[in-house]
């Protein structure tokens, strides 16, 4: 199994509960389909949480955005059901779908009701595995993702990782999925699109999270009335990570008429697996994950009231920070980020953020109890699109526990400075030399 | 006056979410969160949810001071009271520190027009120490440096949220005319001349004068005995003194919604297209109770529901003018909540067109009401959303805290379910007449380089 996934963190931080009381069972249907099963028996609900393999990533070059598109398509109808009607049934049965075409998965979250069972799974089934895109609902449905791509090409915080991304690694197949530059959105084809559901959604290529109220009894038959008559094997391929390489120290500016500088800069790290990984976790919380008491936080908001937010996520093996600041302060920000960017590698880390950090890593990797069934399932299908089996939760808790501070500065060192760092700004900053300047981070990047 | 303002940006409080389960409608009634409450000699509520399903428990101290409770000339002061009890001074076992950092657990605060809510989500191992410094800085503002340094990032946070985003200063146009007259036509934020102009001494005084146990409520939700619970937040907290708040007696007889013919309009070069809103005063909590809320939430989703909805398919079915339509409704309030419906037009659509589709429809709906077996459909899905739902304390906190400090009673909260069944069209209708036979406000908003 690759180790391909949805961002890090993000995803964990919508835990809020978890795995204490009951283990996992992996459950294999009479059909042959394999799901991971936390069941509540006390729940009226039950939760199924679906990935398939090969998100926007595995989209050909002259198809990007093909997987939003075929997703949202998916919601448009169902059957004969058109949008109206679907959501109507839905609403009657007290089911929820949730779709996402992510960077490396394309994710499903269904919420039905136990006593509705029947019913709901018969949908969901139609929906999944006998797609019916019409002209008409291909239509909205572009209509619909090229509006949340029009706003994404607006935005400015989203156009400032946009163009760092390009300027570090513009051929990466994961940074091209990034690009809203959706022409097969634009024009889609219904051969295409049913071409796409045939490769894309097949048994070999889903991973199955399942949580409430199910035995596992029950759960082997629920799989194969919900997956039946869906292709054994699809074409998904598995996408690189970004390799670390960044040249220089670049500055890339995009000059845009803003009320203020929004700033982005970007590091390489470990990857979910690696042994220093939980390392590289604890240096982002110690660096800038909270916005009040983090050193970026400390620096920039609390001590010199430059910014309302500053802060760091990692997605995967990328250190993202992001924020906003004055043009008027641009430089004194930056001057400050190059500062304090460089000081846990050269100094390490106080013993009481070591402690900070560990706690916060502990709430995110180590939830005891599934908050709900939806919670239960989606941690299921978590292990699972990283290659990880049922004991990870304790494997991980022991490294949390026996980490250092200096595991902490040795990633520091490797992963923040002496290494490049790559920042971009989109505004009108005042102060600043670039060492590239782009009009368009969507078509143009740094030579 | 309705955008919450969070002291760190992000990390939204989870959405307003009825989440109950009792009877109703059905025999197969559901257990619901037991609900343990007691009220200190000094006057503090405290509310006690007990959820086995989380571990992690959320603490809420939701204090009955917002926004509208400034003074003309210090607009934003409730907001930087806020931020300033970050850097308010705490005594831990590990010396004094300011709260921010002596909090140390997930934790974040919001103000708005009604309330100022300060959330804490920790372990059980945590909450002793996290309800002491609680305490101390609801005894007392303490701010011996920062004070400056942090109007800076409060000035920052009006930038970011607002003054940057052409849209997000139209709606606050648009509440200054639409309440005119109301402690709500001003910004929960703050105008920018106002809080250029305050101090931390502003600050201390407005704490002093509005942060007392008497006027607030604590929400503990999570796996935790009620009492055991309440032993802990007792000997937090008991030594505190109570103190004659204030009233909080705003006149609605005030408000005469200057509102003119024509729309406000604006250009956002981040908004894609074009859209266009109409802003209503609908009835909240605090002054038209439960069941005109309940009433007023049905006509909404009659309105705009993406199954049944009637604006939706006279917009985007009948007549292919408008992409998609939404609506929003905040009745988590003691003075008047607000009501709007948005349009997201398709391209190339008359936009007079659809704004005089949907004013059709509008005017129907006052003349007509809703079909009842349309209000049947709403209610039935509505109630089954509620008897299926799951436990989950946190949501639960969020909704007592907001209805309580709207006015509410606890009695109240626990007969809602019963309350929701027992709208009728007739109280439909009675809201429809009262919101959107109102006075109301068009807003037009479209992208910088599409043609007005």
């Amino acid at each position: 199994m690759n180790r391909l996934g949805l961002a890090f963190l993000g995803a964990l931080l919508l835990w809020s509960g978890a795995v204490r009381a009951a283990s996992p069972e992996r459950v294999n249907s009479p059909g042959g389909i394999t799901a991971w099963l936390m069941p509540d028996p006390t729940s009226p609900k039950i939760a199924v949480a679906l990935a398939f393999r090969g998100g926007r990533a595995a989209d050909p070059w002259d198809g990007i955005g093909l997987s939003d598109l075929a997703l949202e398509t998916l919601m448009q109808g169902v059957g004969d059901l058109d949008r109206r009607a679907l959501l109507g049934r839905m609403a009657d049965l007290t089911a929820s779908v949730w779709v996402s075409a992510g960077v490396h998965w394309l994710s499903f979250d269904f919420t039905i009701v136990k006593e509705r069972q029947r019913e709901s799974i018969d949908l969901l089934h139609q929906m999944l595995a006998v797609p019916h895109p019409t002209d008409e609902r291909i239509e909205r449905a572009s209509f619909n993702v090229m509006g949340d791509i029009n706003g994404a090409v607006r935005d400015p915080a989203q156009l400032a990782t946009l163009a760092l991304r390009r300027a570090i690694a513009p051929d990466n197949p994961v940074l091209r999925a990034w690009l809203p530059i959706m022409a097969a959105v634009d024009h889609p084809s219904r051969a295409r699109l049913e071409e796409w559901y045939r490769t894309r959604f097949a048994k070999d290529e889903v991973l199955i999270g399942v949580g409430g109220s199910i035995t596992v009894a029950e759960l082997g038959p629920m799989l194969d009335r919900l997956f039946a008559g869906m292709p054994d094997h699809g074409t998904a391929r598995a996408v690189p990570e970004l390799e670390p390489a960044i040249a220089g120290n670049p500055l890339v500016l995009v000059p845009r008429s803003e009320g203020e500088t929004s700033i982005a800069a970007l590091a390489l790290g470990p990857i979910i697996g690696d042994p220093d990984y939980v390392a590289f976790a604890a240096l982002n919380e110690v660096f800038g994950a909270d916005v009040l008491n983090s050193r970026l936080g400390t620096q920039l908001r609390e001590r010199r009231g430059l910014t309302y937010g500053i802060s760091s996520e990692l997605e995967r093996n990328q250190l993202i920070v992001s924020g906003t600041v004055a043009h008027k302060d641009a430089a004194q920000a930056i001057a400050t980020l190059r500062e304090v960017w460089p000081e846990i590698g050269r100094d390490g880390i106080t013993a009481a953020e070591l402690a900070t950090a560990k706690r916060r890593l502990r709430e995110n990797f180590a939830p005891t109890r599934p908050a709900n069934s939806l919670d239960a399932a989606e941690q299921m299908l978590f292990f699972q699109e990283r290659g990880l089996d049922e004991h990870w939760n304790s494997a991980i808790l022991s490294a949390i526990d026996a980490l250092t501070a200096d595991d902490v500065k040795r990633v520091a060192k490797r992963v923040l400075g002496p290494a490049p760092l790559a920042i971009s700004l989109v505004g009108q900053p005042v102060g600043i030399t670039p060492t590239c300047t782009i009009a368009n981070p969507l078509i143009d990047r740094c030579k | 006056m309705n955008l919450s303002i969070l002291t760190a940006p992000g990390t939204p409080l989870p959405r307003l979410m009825l989440v109950l389960a009792a009877l109703i409608w059905s025999n197969t009634a559901l257990a619901e969160l037991p609900i343990a409450t007691r009220v200190l000699s000094n006057g503090l509520q405290l509310i006690v949810i007990p959820d086995q399903h989380a571990e992690r428990l959320n603490l809420g101290i939701w204090y009955k001071v917002g926004a509208a409770d400034e003074v003309d000339g210090k607009t934003g002061l409730a907001h930087y009271t806020e931020h300033l009890m970050f850097r308010s001074t705490a005594t831990t076992e590990g010396g004094v520190a300011n709260s921010s950092a002596a909090l140390q657990a997930d934790n974040n605060a919001y103000t708005s027009a009604d309330r100022t809510v300060y959330t804490d989500n920790v372990t059980r191992a945590e909450l002793a120490g996290v309800l002491a410094i609680e305490s101390q800085r609801m005894r007392a503002l303490v701010v011996p440096n920062g004070g400056d340094t942090e109007l800076k990032v409060v000035q920052a946070e009006r930038r970011w949220r607002y003054d940057t985003r052409p849209s997000a200063l139209l709606r606050l146009q648009a509440d200054a005319a639409l309440f005119a007259g109301h402690v709500y036509a001003r910004p929960a934020i703050g105008t920018p001349e106002d809080i250029a102009r305050l101090t931390v001494q502003d600050s201390v005084d407005f704490h002093a004068r509005w942060y007392a146990p008497n006027n607030a409520v604590i929400i503990l939700g999570g796996a935790i005995s009620p009492d055991e619970a309440f032993e802990l937040l007792e000997r937090a907290f008991s030594d505190l003194p109570a103190k004659a708040i204030p009233s909080r007696d705003w006149p609605t007889s005030e408000i005469h919604g200057s509102v003119g013919k024509e729309p406000l309009r604006v250009a956002d070069p981040h908004r894609p297209g074009r859209s266009f809103a109409r802003e209503f005063i609908g009835p909240s909590y605090g002054t038209g109770g439960p069941r005109s809320v309940f009433a007023t939430k049905i006509l909404l989703q009659a309105l705009i529901d993406d199954a049944n909805g009637e604006l939706p398919r006279a917009l985007e079915d009948r007549r292919r003018l408008v992409e998609q339509t939404v609506g929003h409704y905040e009745p988590a309030h003691l003075g008047p909540g607000d009501f709007s419906l948005t349009a997201y037009m398709r391209p190339g659509a008359d936009l007079v067109s659809a704004e005089e589709a949907l004013d059709f429809v509008l005017q129907q709906t006052i003349s007509q009401g809703v079909p009842a077996d349309l209000v049947e459909i709403l209610k039935k899905r509505w109630i089954d959303r509620e008897r299926y739902a799951e436990d989950d304390a946190t949501a639960t906190a969020t909704e007592i805290g907001e209805f309580i400090t709207s006015g509410g009673t606890l009695e109240q909260y626990h007969h809602r379910l019963e309350e929701i069944a027992a709208v009728t069209p007739a109280d439909v209708a009675a809201v429809a007449r009262q919101i959107l036979g109102g006075p109301s406000i068009l807003l037009e908003i479209r992208n910088s380089d599409v043609k007005g």
